[in-house]
């Protein structure tokens, strides 16, 4: 590290954030492959995304190739690297992005898009791929929304879509081959877009009629496919997983062991990309499952551990993993946290277990306030078992519950948001009518209510997001309907936020140039309150000559072409249309471990679901 | 059984606050395998305190910390384990087994001596930076001390104790230079060494960076520390 750089980090906040040198950071002498893995946030942000640590762990077994990580700098760091002409460089070595071979953002949700421009700007790399030449990094992308990165497709040269364990090892196997080979990069994207799960922008082209909508891609290239299969990892079981942690020296997000016990979920809320997009259900055992566990607590010293999936509940081994886990880990007093658990299978037993060792609040995620909107949006959770689950909570000691809902979710009325308080009220009045003696000593039942944005690849990704005026209204109200109940704490997202990510979610490529736009208007750090400059946003469409209201709050047919239909997340069109058309009746569709529903394409993808 | 012992804390690991310090010895003790003593009650911590906070950005080769552990573990055995699982730049020089009733470090300590390496960006004549050093020694040094009711004045001059320069390199565009300090470091109070240089920056009329290294730390009170005199 250079002294300039040493007295430019004595002027920023945490300046930890820049230097490395965490225990078991990698560090490579030989390589042919130069990897840089990039997530669009901040240090405490980024490395709390497992997706990053996986992906992390698995090119860097391998020996051709030395992943290095980089993030985005905070804005005094941001300020202080242009005053100073220092670019943006990689944690492990220092290493400018514009070196490297390969230069790889986690597109995890769409408030980052701004930053990745924020780091190709400030690495000398040419925003648009049509800009860069044969001595640029290529530029990728993998993550959750890669389902619809047509937004940024512009600015990309290849995405992964789906799981990335198998589909990155190919793509290294043939850049490590290509590399030698000295051919030019569209030999490269050329061998790469028959992998399965890589998507080429660049081999598509847009079309859009004149009403001014999307109406379908043009393929460029003969030797692309004409829709791209998410790629899926068939056994999770025996799928690479990092036996060691990078341990940060500062404050993480999520600043311990976290353990995948299983990918996908069968629940089929209508609402829930994930739970589409990562189907189907793919569980660890157990005792793989410890075994990971015991190393990465002996490899980091890390005293806290969780177990993550979309629905921990629902993990058909969980009376097992839990006791063992506990037992295994007493004498190095390790706890064991459990988040996403699902109402009607959080198990009382469990309860005292995990409390014993830590006490941390709780979480439930009701998601909207009556039973016929939870049925609408299948979220198969009765009064009866909330109520059922906060008490047995309330009786083992939690004094602390966080409760998640939605408002703007289809046919929703002002009688659900009556729905939420009386819930709140339910809830409240279940832990005072404990006596005093028994229970915790004072209620916080935190209300947290998100706007709904309709997401692609769900049942609802036809349906219109609330306007802002909307839900700036029913904010309100259920403010005033929630004041006076005991214990209770009330928050709320922003809604302007909330519609340039509806925006987004529901983008096409002619967003790219609002985002660059946004960009050179100071818009940073997008899903960070302080920062959100919604103003530069709506410039910034006024600028383009785009319209927001036209993706965010505009309906859309089940039958018209959408930007997101070149990706094939396996689950069927017709499936989600059938969905789309059973909420409106309010028509439960059960979980899916109960019998198969028929999401996949049955004769296709038969071999795929477990199911 | 209680250890204390000495340690570097490096380059590497500069920026690192005293927080994140603390959780990774914690951590390290547990890779390590030790059997670390745990406070009862509803949230056990380990039963590890330091003998005081390093500024962030400062390096030292005399940082202390104190140990509870629930079996015995030779203090040379400790070294070794400890160093064995510790990120580079932090690495324990020393230990040594002392009495449950060995009093806490923090409230043993009298004094600390530093280096501190001064850079300019242009050439200085030694006698004139030795005049404006004499000149900010010769009279109250007064740094806005910030306090819970806002900021109160202090005069810092009594708790510098000796200031030399031992080094002084004169180069085309640059001049280096190393002062030795010690000062007061005692629960009473402690010289705040970047405060000191900012004063002298402003005595000199000019910008200098600086990077301040902990060499040792006193005591009057403990034989584990070098006395101060």
């Amino acid at each position: 590290m250079t002294d300039k750089m040493i007295q430019l980090l004595k002027t920023v906040e945490k300046p930890a954030r820049y230097t490395g040198n965490e225990l078991n950071m990698v560090k490579k002498a030989s390589f042919d492959v130069r990897f840089a893995l990039c997530f669009p946030d901040i240090y405490e942000v980024g490395m709390s995304h497992l997706g990053s640590r996986i992906i992390y762990g698995l090119l860097n077994a391998r020996e051709d190739t030395y992943c290095e990580r980089v993030y985005a700098p905070w804005v005094d760091m941001e300020a202080r690297m242009r005053e100073n002409d220092v670019e943006l460089f990689s944690l492990e070595t220092g290493t400018p992005l514009r070196v490297f071979d390969i230069v790889a953002f986690s597109v995890s949700h769409e408030m980052g898009y701004t930053n990745i421009v924020n780091m190709l700007e400030l690495s000398g790399i040419p925003v648009f791929s049509r800009d860069r030449g044969e001595d640029m990094p290529l530029i990728a992308c993998g993550g959750a929304c890669t389902c619809n990165i047509e937004p940024i497709a512009d600015l990309i040269d290849i995405a992964f879509i789906g799981d990335g364990e198998e589909v990155l090892s190919k793509f290294m196997d043939l850049f490590a081959r290509w590399k030698k080979s000295g051919a030019n990069k569209q030999q490269l994207l050329k061998d790469a877009c028959n992998l399965e799960g890589v998507y080429v922008p660049s081999f598509y082209s847009a079309n859009y009629d004149e009403a001014g909508n999307f109406s379908g891609m043009t393929k460029l290239e003969a030797e692309a496919p004409d829709t791209i299969k998410r790629a899926i990892v068939k056994d999770l079981e025996h799928a690479f997983f990092p036996s060691s942690l990078i341990v940060p020296y500062i404050n993480i997000i999520h600043d311990r062991v976290t353990l995948e016990i299983f990918r996908g979920c069968s629940r089929g809320c209508r609402f829930c990309q994930a739970g589409y997009i990562y189907r189907p259900v793919r569980e660890r055992s157990c005792d793989t499952l410890v075994s990971q566990a015991q190393q990465l607590i002996h490899n980091t010293g890390y005293d806290e551990m969780s177990l993550l999936s979309l629905s921990s509940g629902d993990y058909s081994a969980l009376s097992t993993l839990i006791p063992r886990l506990i037992d295994e880990f007493k004498q190095e007093r390790v706890s064991v946290s459990l988040p996403s658990l699902r109402i009607d299978s959080f198990m009382k037993d469990y309860a005292e277990e995990l409390q014993r060792v830590r006490k941390s609040g709780l979480t439930f995620a009701p998601e909207a306030g009556t039973q016929r909107l939870r049925d609408v949006i299948n979220k198969g959770v009765t009064e009866a078992d909330l109520i059922r689950s906060v008490s047995d909570a309330f009786e083992a000691g939690w004094n602390s519950i966080k409760l998640y809902f939605m408002i703007g979710l289809p046919t929703e009325t002002y009688a659900d948001l009556d729905g939420i308080a009386e819930l709140a009220h339910k809830v409240s009045a279940c832990f005072y009518t404990i006596p005093k003696e028994k229970r915790g000593k004072g209620l916080r039942l935190v209300i947290s209510v998100s706007s709904f944005v309709p997401k692609p690849f769900t049942a609802f990704q036809w349906v219109a997001q609330n306007s802002m005026a909307e839900f700036d209204a029913k904010q309100r109200y259920l403010r005033n309907k929630l004041k006076g109940i005991r214990g209770v704490e009330f928050n709320y997202s922003r809604p302007n936020a909330s519609y340039i990510e509806a925006v987004f979610a529901r983008g096409d490529r002619r967003l790219a140039s609002v985002i660059v736009a946004a960009h050179r208007h100071g818009c940073r750090f997008d899903s960070w309150a302080e920062q959100f400059k919604f103003n530069e946003w709506m410039n910034a469409f006024e600028e383009c000559g785009i319209n927001p209201d036209a993706y965010a709050l505009r309906e859309r047919d089940t039958g018209e072409p959408l930007p997101w239909d070149i990706i094939d997340e396996r689950v069927t069109k017709n499936y989600l249309i059938n969905e789309y058309e059973r909420s409106k009746a309010g028509a439960v569709t059960p979980d899916c471990r109960k019998g198969c529903n028929g999401c996949f394409d049955g004769a296709t993808y038969a071999d795929y679901c477990a199911v | 059984m209680r250890i204390i012992a000495r340690f570097k804390k490096m380059e590497q690991v500069r920026f690192i606050s005293h927080l994140d310090l603390q959780r990774t010895f914690q951590r390290a003790f547990i890779r390590a395998g030790l059997p670390v003593s745990y406070s009862a009650g509803f949230n056990p911590h380990q039963l590890l305190s330091f003998a005081t906070a390093l500024t962030v950005g400062h390096t030292s080769e005399a940082e202390w910390l104190d140990v509870h552990l629930d079996a015995e573990v030779p203090s040379d055995e400790f070294i070794v384990r400890v160093n064995a699982v510790l990120p580079d730049g932090l690495e324990i020089i020393e230990a040594v087994e002392v009495d449950a009733s060995h009093p806490s470090l923090t409230a043993v300590l009298c004094a600390a001596s530093y280096l501190v390496n001064i850079r300019l960006e242009e050439q200085l004549d030694k006698a004139d930076f030795e005049a404006a050093l004499h000149e900010l020694l010769s009279a109250p040094i007064i740094i806005p001390k910030h306090t819970k009711n806002g900021f109160k004045d202090v005069d810092i001059w009594h708790m510098i104790y000796t200031c030399d320069i031992i080094e002084y390199k004169l180069y085309e565009q640059n001049t280096q230079i190393t002062l030795a300090i010690t000062g007061q470091l005692s629960p009473d109070g402690s010289l705040n060494m970047d405060m000191l240089m900012e004063a002298f920056s402003k005595k000199l009329g000019k910008l200098i960076v600086w990077d301040v290294h902990r060499k040792t730390l006193f005591s009057d009170l403990s034989p584990l520390m070098p006395a101060y005199k």
